[in-house]
């Protein structure tokens, strides 16, 4: 490889803008990766991140900008497209055929053949062997790929990656599913491949990982890029206030007065989600849990809804150690949880509105032997009412309604209850802006009513204005309590995202 | 919507007209009259209730009469030709128009296809039921209705016309008696049932049993269901073997099941032991195994009374008494036919061509 | 303010009240304007068709199917299927008839209709409780219903010689088939469940996200048991009427009826991913299917065609059906 070609970036991207039904997720983005180059992507939850990987690799294709691949213009209709210009992505979650053989995932869909049309075993198993050393690291290409361990179904990945000749490389997330002493491995991989002349773009939440591997590093918020610059040349600080950007006015201390502790969860262990859990909130309080994605915050909100069994800990609800056996069980409790998987956990998509907000607490409308019409209209009535869903008929379908709508009805859905202790997780995922305040505004009043309300997000600016204190969970353990007055989103992506 | 209505409509009106189209031809069997009146002549009981070529006066009006035809099923050539005779018969009169039902044998299917000939008007019904007692409801309507009914094979514990069948006890006697000759009284035997708990093969098997019961030093070894068809009995066949060093002869109650044994006899190489087969149907194919020497015999149960249930409709609604009509254990009148005699090697020449079906036998895999 | 108010009250409940029927009925129109195109052309065809006699006996016919399809139906709602529904429908006809021999009607009726439902009940345990996926559970028992029945009769039907049972399947009262007033009454019954219970709306919930519906407190498995209860309940039920119109307990009885009900579900406009449809559709279902079978048997059209025309029909009327929930 001559200087002169190491010049040219393997990979350039040119104001590249993308948006999905109005909401701009990508504008203006500008990124080129250079032979040899570790290049990495930081940003907070939703800053545009994953939108430039699938257009990289091919899943998107954006609505303006352009992409040159050794110099030349490229469009990436497919990932095929993008496999075949030398651009691989590896997934954080891993994709090989768990009953294959790992040359076999290797070379799956472009098998070495023999002369008579058979793929060709040992010309497979010799390529692999070849790949693997390359990357040096010891695996016996004929192992099934379910039987590897996690790190080297991930060198797996990246062998077959090579043997697509890639010349650009996109791992994202790979150490989210390591443990710290393979993540030492990969990054042994990672400059042997450096080595090789190869690009690498690098994503990753753990900013400590940026400053062992990387080269140069981009930062994104909200769609933007907001720096760019040698790893050696800069700081956390620099990369905080690059992904956070804007200084929040300090929120007008709240006058709310808490009452009794509502809800007290002590040492809450789940093996292999989270571990000694500790926090409590009181009636008319709202504590924020805070975290990265993979943090364990929607795991504690599971457990404490007795979808998991804790191994160990307590949960005590109103002074009185509970065990709770399963949402209808927390339901009586007067616990109630709002997914953050609206899609998957929460909407009874192809039923009705009214059906969709009474289902929580049929008890509620019934009385032997039938359901009670009148009951349930009246309480569908004043939720559409309360909420201010809007709709053209609560007979409609649910999944006709925006997502704003059809969070207001998932959250009416866990009044139906009248919950003393309400868990919000994630409550304005893929909502607009105005559906968005008017969720805020209605928190605000349920806990001024004295409910109790736990509030997972990953917004930061969510957390901020609405906590009263806030719980930052990192890797299943509790990083860090703060009251409102010490928290800020600084504060938060430290604890979350810095390695302790 | 509309367009869900146009599909529908297109479905019911495609699926009457290509029976139109085919008009030339005769449902299910698939022939032409012409082709089915040449083989009139040959059918085995043209003699019995004999009826003059020509279209069919009632008290002097020769208008259209209609017969309902309700089949157990088409699944068996046995089936398919029992209507053939029949069908021969009606194309010998112009007016008379043939309908006929697939019971796709399952009684309730068979007890409403009886109820829809009702409803559509027919003047007379044939009816060859699944089974005998889940019949009589139908049985019943149909002669509330003063309609004639004829069953055929099968009979129905209630009122009738007539039952006109064959006994299977009798022709199970003649063939088991053969075997136990064969086997000079003695030796080990293995039996592959019909489809268990149907008629025919609970009556093959009483008759087999009659005949053991004069002959203790036959040992039947083990019993098990061939479904009338081969497949089953190719793995019962090749179980026992495996299970019985001795096995002297076969009995089935089918003549598929039979050549099925055969087949695992040759694959299990036992063929030099000269187990024997002694098997049921009486079809073309099953005559020539015979004079091969697979089958030591074959009951002769023809399928070829379709047409003399039609004639025996005709002859009541023409008001003609039925010569050789019998009162029996039964309700109504049954006429007896004059007993086939059992093919056996001596008599199998005469008879080939005479039996049903016009396909091969499955070469013997022991010759 | 307060204006706004009152006028924002009396449009929401203008939408509630005018929507209920309206939307359920929308939803069932493409398949009763089927049904009832299919009398149109029926009555064309055959002047015998629109006869009294005829159409009662055409719901005699499909009384059989008709209660079966409705427990299936409840099934097909959670997005479940019960394959052994003609082995159960076997297995309590032979049940009914060996019971009526020695006991009479008061002790085989209740028995034979309780044999039913425990088998049910086993699909339901298996299904809810063991996790066992419902197509393998009940295909299972399938096979395991029907060998019992073959093992309790030695193969052989029993011959049912109770008169008064006799009534029960060839009867009529008020004029109707009784047949026909039991397959009415499940109908109803049915109906009235899924609609105004606890239990009936939970059925839909779990079909349409079982997830969601566990997280919601609705007790999932309870319900899901409890729907192969219902379904062999309607089985042991389809039997009685089957033994009493046929006055034979016969153990090949039912063979291939699960298709059969299935069919009339999925005509009937019930999604097989659960949550979408009703038994009332399910009846125009049988009717459908039924009323076909009719008047193909009443124009004499060829057996085989028959067949064939059954099949078009099933196929025909689900992607008209997907196609229309689509747009």
């Amino acid at each position: 490889m001559n200087d002169g070609l190491a010049m040219h970036p393997l990979l350039e991207a040119k104001g590249l803008r993308k948006s999905f039904e109005g909401n701009t997720v990508l504008s203006d983005v500008d990124l080129s990766v250079l032979p040899g180059e570790v290049h990495a992507i930081v940003g907070e939850n939703g800053a545009g991140k994953s939108t430039l990987i699938k257009i990289l690799g091919g899943v998107y294709q954006p609505e303006a900008g352009q992409l040159l691949i050794g110099g030349a213009e490229r469009r990436l209709r497919s990932p095929r497209d993008a496999l075949a210009a030398g651009v691989v992505v590896i997934h954080q979650e891993l994709s090989l055929a768990p009953d294959l053989s790992s040359q076999e995932n290797i070379f799956l869909g472009h098998m070495p053949l023999n002369s008579l049309g058979v793929v060709d075993q040992s010309e497979m198993r010799r390529q692999s062997q070849q790949l693997f050393d390359r990357l040096s690291v010891q695996i016996d290409p004929s192992r099934l790929a379910g039987e590897l361990s996690v790190a080297q179904q991930q060198m797996v990945e990246i062998a077959k990656a090579l043997s697509f000749d890639a010349r650009v490389l996109i791992l994202d997330e790979p150490t989210s599913v390591l443990d710290r002493d393979r993540v030492a491995t990969l990054f042994q991989v990672i400059e042997r491949l450096k080595a090789q002349g190869i690009g690498i773009v690098y994503v990753s939440h753990h900013l400590d990982e940026i400053f062992t591997i990387a080269d140069r590093v981009t930062v994104l918020r909200d769609g933007r890029r907001t720096g760019l610059e040698r790893v050696q040349a800069v700081d956390q600080e620099w990369m905080v206030s690059c992904m956070i950007g804007r200084d929040f006015p300090p929120h007008a201390a709240h006058t709310r007065s808490s009452g009794q502790p509502a809800l007290e969860v002590k040492r809450l262990t789940v093996p292999g989600e989270f571990e000694d859990v500790s926090f409590s909130v009181r009636e008319g309080e709202i504590v924020g849990l805070a975290g990265l994605v993979g943090a364990g915050r929607s795991e504690v909100a599971q457990a404490i809804m007795g979808l998991t069994r804790p191994v160990r800990g307590e949960i005590t609800v109103f002074g009185r150690p509970t065990r709770i056996s399963g949402p209808d069980a927390a339901a009586r409790l007067g616990i109630a949880y709002v997914t953050e998987d609206r899609k998957a956990q929460g909407l009874l998509a192809n039923r009705p509105v009214w059906e969709n907000l009474t289902i929580s607490n049929l008890r509620r409308f019934y009385s032997f032997p039938f359901l009670r019409p009148r009951a349930e209209r009246d309480f569908v009535q004043d939720m559409v009412k309360r909420l201010d869903i809007r709709l053209s008929s609560v007979n409609t379908e649910i999944r006709n309604l925006s997502g704003g709508n059809q969070q207001k009805v998932l959250i009416g859905r866990s009044l139906a209850v009248e919950p003393k202790i309400l868990i919000l997780d994630e409550p304005t995922r893929g909502v607009d802006i105005g559906a968005k305040q008017e969720i805020y505004a209605f928190v605000e009043k349920l806990v001024s009513q004295g409910v109790a309300i736990i509030l997972i997000s990953s917004e930061m600016e969510e957390v901020l204005r609405l906590s009263d204190r806030i719980v930052v969970l990192k890797g299943g353990q509790v990083a860090s309590t703060m009251s409102r007055g010490e928290a800020s989103e600084e504060s938060i992506m430290r604890a979350a995202a810095l390695a302790s | 919507m509309m367009r869900y209505s146009f599909i529908l409509l297109s479905a019911l009106i495609a699926a009457p007209a290509s029976v139109a189209l085919a008009q030339e031809r005769q449902p299910i069997s698939n022939k032409t009259c012409d082709e089915l009146l040449a083989f009139y002549d040959k059918l085995p009981f043209t003699d019995v209730l004999p009826l003059d070529e020509g279209p069919i006066a009632i008290g002097g009006d020769a208008g259209e009469l209609t017969i309902g035809f309700s089949q157990t099923g088409f699944n068996h050539p046995w089936r398919i030709s029992m209507l053939e005779a029949m069908q021969a018969e009606a194309c010998r009169h112009d007016n008379i128009e043939l309908i006929v039902l697939d019971g796709n044998v399952d009684v309730a299917k068979q007890n409403n296809d009886v109820r829809d000939l009702l409803a559509r008007g027919v003047d007379g019904i044939v009816m060859s039921p699944v089974e005998s007692a889940g019949l009589v409801p139908a049985a019943r309507a149909v002669m509330a209705e003063g309609l004639p009914l004829v069953l055929l094979d099968r009979d129905v514990p209630s009122e009738k016309t007539l039952f006109i069948g064959q006994s299977n006890v009798t022709m199970a006697e003649q063939v088991a008696k053969r075997m136990a000759e064969d086997l000079g009284g003695k030796g080990d035997i293995v039996v592959i049932t019909g489809l268990k708990g149907s008629s025919p093969a609970v009556d093959r098997d009483q008759g087999m049993m009659n005949v053991l019961a004069d002959y203790p030093d036959i040992n039947v070894l083990v019993k098990g269901d061939g479904e009338w068809i081969r497949e089953p009995a190719v793995r019962l066949m090749e179980d026992w073997l495996t299970a019985h060093p001795k096995i002297d002869a076969v009995f089935s109650h089918a003549e598929e099941s039979a050549w099925g044994a055969q087949l695992a006899i040759a694959r299990a190489n036992r063929c030099a032991e000269g187990i024997r087969q002694y098997t049921f149907d009486g079809s073309n194919a099953g005559f020539k195994s015979v004079r091969a020497g697979t089958f030591g015999a074959d009951g002769n149960y023809t399928p070829f009374i379709g047409d003399i249930g039609l004639r025996a409709v005709i002859y009541t609604l023409m008001g003609q008494d039925i010569p050789g009509k019998a009162e029996y254990h039964n309700a109504g009148y049954q006429l007896v036919l004059p007993d086939s005699p059992t093919v056996v090697p001596e008599n199998a020449e005469e008879w080939i061509g005479r039996g049903w079906g016009d396909f091969e036998p499955t070469p013997d895999p022991c010759q | 303010m307060p204006a706004e108010d009152t006028s924002r009250a009396t449009k929401l409940a203008g939408l509630l009240r005018s929507g209920g029927l309206q939307s359920r009925l929308r939803q069932q129109i493409g398949v009763v304007i089927a049904l009832l195109l299919l009398i149109l052309v029926a009555s064309l065809v055959s002047d015998r068709f629109l006869t009294v006699p005829n159409l009662l006996n055409i719901l005699r016919q499909v009384a059989i199917v008709g209660i079966l399809a409705m427990g299936q139906t409840f099934v097909i709602l959670t997005a479940g299927i019960d394959l052994s529904v003609g082995a159960i429908l076997g297995l309590s006809v032979v049940l009914f008839a060996s019971l009526l021999e020695g006991h009479g009607l008061a002790v085989a009726i209740p028995l034979g209709l309780l044999a039913g439902t425990l088998v049910g009940l086993v699909n339901g345990i298996g299904v809810a409780y063991a996790r066992i996926p419902a197509f393998i559970m009940t295909l299972g028992m399938l096979s395991f219903a029907r060998g019992l029945a073959f093992i309790h009769t030695g193969g052989t039907p029993i011959p049912i010689l109770n008169e008064n049972y006799y009534y029960v399947g060839n009867g009529y009262l008020l004029g109707i088939p009784i047949p026909a007033l039991i397959f009415i009454a499940t109908l109803i019954v049915s109906a009235i469940v899924l609609r105004l219970t606890p239990f009936g709306r939970c059925v839909y919930a779990i079909g349409s996200n079982e997830d969601a519906a566990r997280l919601s407190g609705v007790p999932v498995r309870r319900y899901k048991m409890l729907v192969f209860v219902v379904c062999g309940f309607t089985a042991a039920l389809a039997g009685m009427v089957f033994s009493s119109q046929l006055s034979v307990g016969t153990p090949i009885a039912g063979q291939g009826y699960e298709l059969d009900a299935i069919a009339a579900v999925v005509v009937g406009g019930t999604s097989l991913f659960g949550g979408k449809g009703s038994v009332f559709g399910t009846f125009v279902g049988t009717l459908i299917i039924g009323i076909l079978a009719n008047i193909l048997n009443l124009t004499g059209v060829d057996p085989f065609v028959q067949q064939l025309a059954k099949g078009a029909l099933i196929v025909v009327a689900v992607y008209v059906m997907s196609r229309s929930n689509r747009s």
